[in-house]
């Protein structure tokens, strides 16, 4: 399963309210005064949908970056379409 | 997707179109985060009313609470109020709470099992005590109804005889009956299985308990909160009234003029149980007080045998109708008569048929009614017509029993109208008698019903709350009288309520207002005669009044000058009258009686 980096910037834009040119791998929940707990959840609901997959507690507890959301998504096999 | 870039209330019509809306959570998100850019004022003008919601639970609410509020819009607008996680004990069981600042018109309770069950890890508790405490402490400051939504079925249930199956059957009645028995008629239960049931994915939380302590995937959350808005609804500003509904292969298989009624399908052990279960549906919905009228392009006589010669075969019977439509005209038009007829706004109707062509003629003749796409297979008419969730009454009094019978008798009486040679041979003709009562704990929830929904035929549109009226009917300085009216047609019920405060010699009329059922008979003129003449035995010789204006209420603007009131002083707003006791109103075609 891929997912490209336009989709899922625009969706993990969407889930924090903030353009979707902001969602970068350096970014973190810092960041984002929008990234409070229902946003991250949203977050991690629509990738799931998206993507068909389904975390653990303790993924979803690590995903405090946009680097460890396209981690957690590879670990899942889904492929971010985004050189690292 | 949703289209963005354009305006917000048009955004989310378009989003909440035909059928379900919602394909999944991300098309949800999007359509709340469109609610939530339009203002607060817009989506209140637009709206018939604002209910306040208060939403407590022992999980987290927000998917539930944007459903709830996602799913009235734009019909109903809604004041939200969201208690802290698992602190519901403490809004219901303190005065003063947060919840009882925020004065809620419904509350809803979610009781979810993972909530209950510490995730699950313990089955050995049932809090059914602490609900029933924390719900007649509630009750006894509050009328709000209370929606409860039951536990959902345990994870590791087996169906069996395990632990956690026999905590989740004994704690859904167990609940239930708390509830019952702390609010009586005031408690509603859902039962969340009944939607989840039919999610195409998995509704368990998984491991959105640990993380955020949802009760159910956000998924679940949507589709319980979609479910909890149409008990909202149904209790508060009920969409539907009137079911108009096809016959020949609605309420029943084949064409009755072709194959007669002896050749209809009614048969349980095959195609005619769709029809079958439709039938009891509607049955149902007319015991709650939703009007039935058959629609048909038939011979009269076709439909009628039917009725008479498969009686026995059928679960609606002819009286369970208000009306029958049978003829060859054009549905829309047949419609627009009976909603005449019944004076009801063809928004309060729901039209049922087969027929895509008669579905798409009334959707253009008469654009108000709802029309919903019917399935082709008529074992599914019953499931997709409950799951519009419009014929659902929570709540009901005697009088939503009785509805049926008494729009029948309002039949009978227009007809008896057209035969009478002259407008007053026919008001004595019926017979009238006017029966006044103080109001009591026995007419309280039936008068507080009326104060709450009566908007035309109301002279100042005050509420008064059910404490409210209570405290006036002890006062013995007021004057607190329901009315009921009965003619040779029947009994129309409790219909009207007058409220009077007295000082001195001087009275002033409160609260004047009638049910729009029983108007042209002259029977406020009754009513107001019965209050005269307590006024006079109490040697009170002047009363005042005043005509509000309200939005709804130009019926009665010059009710008051009828009554022989002269006018003191008028502004747009209101108009202030006065009026001496001692002058008789005249009230011929009405006998007047004290119910002892």
């Amino acid at each position: 399963m891929k997912i490209s980096r336009d989709e899922f910037q625009q969706l993990l834009g969407e889930a924090f309210s903030v353009d979707p040119s902001e969602i970068l791998l350096t970014a973190d929940a810092e960041d984002f005064e929008t990234w409070d707990s229902l946003n991250h959840l949203n977050a991690v609901v629509t990738l799931e949908e998206r993507c068909g997959v389904s975390f653990s507690v303790d993924e979803i507890a690590s995903m405090q970056s946009i680097a460890q959301i396209v981690a957690c998504l590879r670990e899942h096999g889904v492929d971010v379409d985004w050189p690292v | 997707m949703i289209a963005t870039g354009v305006n917000p209330v048009d955004a989310l019509a378009s989003s909440l179109g035909e059928g379900r809306p919602w394909a999944g959570v991300s098309d949800f998100l999007s359509a709340v985060r469109l609610l939530r850019k339009i203002p607060t004022e817009v989506a209140r003008s637009r709206a018939v009313a604002t209910i306040r919601v208060a939403v407590l639970g022992n999980a987290t609410t927000d998917y539930l609470v944007d459903a709830i509020e996602l799913a009235l819009t734009p019909r109903l607008a809604c004041a939200t109020y969201v208690a802290g996680y698992d602190q519901w004990p403490q809004e219901l069981l303190a005065s003063g709470s947060g919840l009882d600042q925020f004065g809620p018109d419904v509350v809803v309770l979610l009781l979810s099992t993972l909530g209950l069950t510490a995730g699950g890890a313990r089955y050995d508790e049932i809090p059914d005590r602490l609900v029933h405490d924390a719900l007649a402490a509630f009750a006894a400051r509050s009328n709000a109804p209370v929606v409860m939504v039951l536990p959902d079925i345990p994870v590791d249930a087996t169906g069996g005889e395990s632990a956690p199956d026999r905590w989740y059957q004994r704690a859904r009645v167990a609940l239930h009956d708390a509830a019952r028995e702390a609010l009586g008629s005031r408690s509603v239960t859902v039962d969340p299985m009944a939607v989840l049931a039919d999610l195409t994915r998995s509704w368990r939380a998984g491991s959105y308990w640990g993380s955020a302590k949802l009760p159910y995937h956000a998924a679940g959350c949507i589709a319980v909160g979609r479910r909890v808005a149409q008990t909202i609804e149904n209790i508060t500003h009920p969409r539907v009234k009137v079911v108009a509904v096809d016959c020949d292969d609605t309420l029943w298989g084949g064409l009755a003029g072709e194959v007669g009624p002896s050749g209809v399908n009614l048969s349980p052990f095959d195609g005619g149980i769709g029809h079958l279960c439709l039938q009891r549906l509607l049955k149902e919905a007319s015991a709650n007080g939703i009007l039935l009228v058959a629609v048909s392009k038939n011979e009269p006589e076709t439909v009628a045998a039917v009725f008479r010669e498969r009686a026995r075969d059928m679960v609606l019977s002819a009286d369970d109708f208000v009306a029958f439509k049978v003829g060859w005209g054009a549905k829309s038009h047949s419609l627009r008569e009976v909603a005449a007829e019944l004076r009801l706004g063809l928004d309060a109707f729901v039209f049922l048929d087969d027929s895509t062509f008669e579905r798409g003629e009334v959707r253009a003749g008469t654009p108000e009614v709802f029309v919903p796409e019917l399935p082709s297979n008529p074992i599914e008419y019953a499931p997709f017509v409950t799951r519009l969730g419009i014929l659902e009454r929570p709540i009901r009094s005697d009088e939503d029993a009785r509805r049926t019978q008494l729009y029948q008798q309002e039949r009978w009486r227009e007809e008896a109208r057209t035969v009478a040679a002259s407008p007053d041979a026919y008001l004595a003709s019926l017979d009238l008698q006017l029966i006044a009562a103080p109001i009591d704990d026995g007419s309280l929830d039936r008068v507080a019903q009326l104060v709450a929904k009566t908007n035309q035929f109301n002279l100042t549109t005050r509420r008064y709350s059910r404490e409210e009226l209570r405290a006036l009917a002890t006062d013995p300085s007021a004057y607190t009288y329901a009315f009921r009216v009965i003619d040779r047609f029947g009994d129309a019920g409790l219909i009207g309520v007058v409220i009077a405060t007295t000082g001195g010699d001087e009275a002033v009329l409160d609260a004047f207002l009638m049910s729009c059922r029983v108007m042209a008979r002259t029977v406020e003129h009754a009513m107001f005669e019965h209050l005269r003449r307590w006024l006079l035995r109490g040697k009170h010789s002047r009363i005042r009044a005043s005509y509000i204006r309200s939005s709804k209420n130009a019926l009665v603007a010059e009710l008051l000058p009828q009554f022989g009131f002269t006018i003191l002083d008028a502004s747009p707003a209101r108009t202030d009258y006065t009026r001496e006791v001692d002058a008789a109103l005249d009230v011929r075609f009405v006998s007047i009686r004290e119910d002892s």
